[in-house]
């Protein structure tokens, strides 16, 4: 467990802001390469800043399995270099404005430098509202001209990563959302062992917090027939009401909804067996790069399997290691089941795929 | 003068100590070890103050007391939720600088982290959130794992590294007031003209309760205080609204919200600053208050003058300020101190 816990707080600390994925790309493709034991005989950083990892099982025409994590995290983008060793950060993704006064970041630069958040003075605040998150100054404690000299304006920032180890084997982080189902997806091959008619591919996607970019190359990149979309769900937490979220502890989470298959979640659920997982319904869309996946290409048979975290998109992203173990059991129990069912693959009833389709 | 350095690992030593107001015994011992091998006497009092006396080459008219607060503002248990989150109390803090931070809680510092909303679920982003629906969190699994670890009504803490931050600043959590008690420590081991008192006390974020009984005792004449006070220097603000500025020297103020600093004093402390060529400034609002007004107005009144760190987001777990300004009390004040007569 705690060796999960070191390869998940180095994947964090790499960091992956959405739209910069590749200052880290090559250097998560190795971790996850080093963590998986030799499973992942092949890897290449997309056009689009993805991160494609791949077994083969070295039969024709295998059938293709594929589990998309996302690379990339909220973030910044630095906006302005106001002055006097101020500057200000363009939010990338979804990011309260609450967590953000006396927060720290690092800012992405020539070097990699600490920034405080400033909170607003008591005597000149006094009003619930608060300023948007391109208005705050952020304090770099730096003199205007060496500032210029160390960041440019466009240079991606992060929160301040601090991964710290809570009660039992719950964690807290910045950007659990999404690296730590990128964790759970490595153990899970880990687990899965050698394969005789499955090819495995670990799809790690730009984009999904600015609206699922690298989602859509994944047809064109890998074409699986089957996708399990790993994403982090919401926690109950303090104010949600009961049985509307998943619970912390309780296991990984699976998603009934309109753009997923019904078919290949049951599949999931039939080879979840044994472990604990939470079963929600979301109606519609997911949330989740399956809004976009589900709908490339022929259309890819997508399952969302997710982790319960609280305080979702903050720098204190909480959740258990536990469930992320029971996610990577049930993720090699699909793999390791997927060639003898039929489900995810195209039924002809008079003719065959040689007349064109 | 040139050796009058700031002692860094001293001041982080203080910062990093827990002394939440109500809870400063950790930074009292710490301290009561730094001074007791410079002075001639050092006691507790009965409220938790570290008073401590340090013979000087003569005594003065009127005996001088130094004083700076161990306490900081943080954080009590308040109650322990089902789901094991412990609702929490506040001193000294305005809510908005509350969510997704890092704590500590109670002596065994268990680690923790003040809850954020998830903002897919905020149903008005631009509003701030109330600091009665926040909780921290340390990861219990339920009300009796939370509550076998006896941290009921116990403190918690920011957690925050001492870091050094871009040229000559450094940012802690509880620079306000660790900052006056590295001074007091590091003035402790010089050799001074005048007999001094110094006083660490406690609950300076409550009111002043040590101050009262710190000044009782020692019946000063003269009090310097040394203090962490708001600057707010930021970028685009009005020159007026700035108060005072890191990097601008130590801070003396002429009046603040609670205290009528000493007129003589006060252009004393201009005048050392201009003949020895150290930065002063002092504040362009009256506002906030120190440990000064309580001794002002306690027994027959002393003389108070005051000099503070300005401070960035004070209050806060990521207070900053600069380490030349730093030099500048302490070198102030140990001239300060020989002048008096």
């Amino acid at each position: 467990m705690q060796k999960l816990k070191n390869f998940l707080k180095d994947l964090i600390y790499a960091p992956t802001v959405s739209g910069y994925e590749t200052v880290s790309a090559e250097k998560i493709m190795d971790m996850c390469t080093q963590f998986s034991d030799g499973f992942f005989t092949d890897g290449y950083v997309t056009t689009a800043k993805s991160i494609v990892l791949s077994r083969k099982c070295g039969k024709e025409n295998a059938r293709r399995l594929c589990f998309d994590a996302h690379l990339d995290t909220i973030g910044f983008a630095v906006s302005e270099i106001c002055g006097d060793g101020y500057l200000r950060l363009a939010p990338l993704g979804g990011i309260d404005a609450n967590i953000l006064p006396s927060g720290e970041v690092l800012i992405l630069g020539k070097q990699r430098i600490r920034g405080i958040v400033s909170s607003i003075p008591p005597h000149l605040s006094g009003s619930d509202k608060l300023p948007a998150i391109g208005e705050l100054l952020v304090d770099t404690g730096f003199t205007d001209e060496h500032l210029r000299e160390i960041v440019s304006v466009g240079n991606p920032a992060m929160l301040y990563p601090h991964f710290t180890e809570l009660l039992g084997n719950r964690i807290s982080s910045v950007s659990l959302d999404d690296k730590i189902c990128i964790a759970a997806a490595v153990e899970a091959v880990k687990r899965m062992g050698n394969l005789e008619n499955t090819d495995i591919y670990l799809y790690l996607s730009s984009g999904e917090e600015r609206g699922g970019n690298g989602s859509h190359h994944i047809y064109e990149e890998i074409a699986p027939d089957a996708l399990i979309v790993l994403d982090v769900n919401f926690a109950k937490e303090k104010g949600s009401v009961d049985g509307e979220y998943g619970v912390l502890s309780e296991g990984a989470m699976m998603s009934y909804s309109a753009v997923t298959s019904v078919k290949f979640t049951r599949f999931v659920a039939e080879c979840a067996k044994g472990e604990k997982l939470q079963l929600v319904n979301e109606m519609t869309y997911t949330g989740t790069n399956a809004d976009v996946s589900a709908r490339v290409g022929f259309g890819i048979p997508t399952a969302v399997v997710s982790i319960p975290i609280k305080y979702m998109h903050s720098s204190v992203e909480t959740a258990d290691m536990n469930d992320v173990v029971s996610c990577a059991n049930i993720l090699s129990g699909v793999a390791k089941q997927y060639d003898k069912s039929p489900v995810c693959l195209p039924v002809y009833f008079k003719g065959g795929a040689d007349n064109g389709l | 003068m040139d050796s009058r350095k700031m002692d860094l690992a001293l001041l982080e030593k203080l910062c990093c100590a827990h002394g939440v107001s109500g809870y400063e015994d950790e930074v009292a011992d710490i301290i009561i070890d730094l001074i007791k091998d410079n002075c001639d006497t050092v006691m507790k009092d009965a409220v938790g103050n570290v008073l401590a006396f340090k013979k000087g080459k003569k005594t003065p008219k009127e005996p001088i007391m130094l004083c700076a607060h161990m306490d900081e503002v943080g954080f009590s248990v308040k109650y322990i939720n089902d789901d094991g989150t412990l609702d929490f109390l506040q001193v000294g803090m305005s809510g908005t600088v509350l969510p997704s931070k890092r704590v500590l809680v109670g002596k065994n510092r268990i680690p923790g982290v003040i809850s954020s909303r998830p903002v897919h679920l905020s149903p008005d982003k631009s509003k701030a959130v109330k600091q009665s629906d926040l909780v921290i969190d340390i990861g219990a699994k339920d009300k009796a794992e939370a509550e076998a670890l006896g941290i009921f009504g116990d403190y918690a803490a920011f957690c925050s590294e001492f870091c050094l931050l871009g040229d000559g600043l450094v940012k802690a959590k509880a620079l306000d007031d660790r900052i006056g008690c590295a001074v007091m420590c590091i003035l402790s081991s010089y050799e001074l003209e005048n007999d001094v008192y110094f006083a660490f006390t406690v609950g300076e974020e409550l009111g002043g309760t040590g101050a009262i009984a710190a000044t009782n005792r020692i019946k000063p004449g003269t009090a310097l205080v040394l203090e962490g006070t708001t600057a707010s220097d930021l970028y685009g603000y009005a020159e007026k609204d700035k108060v005072c500025k890191p990097r601008f020297g130590a801070v003396c103020p002429f009046m603040d919200g609670g205290t009528f600093y000493d007129n003589g004093l006060y252009k004393k402390v201009l005048e050392l600053a201009k003949e020895n060529d150290i930065m002063v400034q002092t504040k362009t609002k009256v506002a906030g208050g120190t440990d000064g007004a309580k001794i002002q107005r306690t027994g027959k009144g002393a003389k108070v003058v005051a000099l503070s760190l300005a401070c960035r987001y004070i209050h806060t777990s990521s207070s900053v300020g600069s380490v030349e300004d730093m030099e500048s009390i302490l070198r102030l004040s140990e001239l300060l101190i020989n002048s008096i007569v």
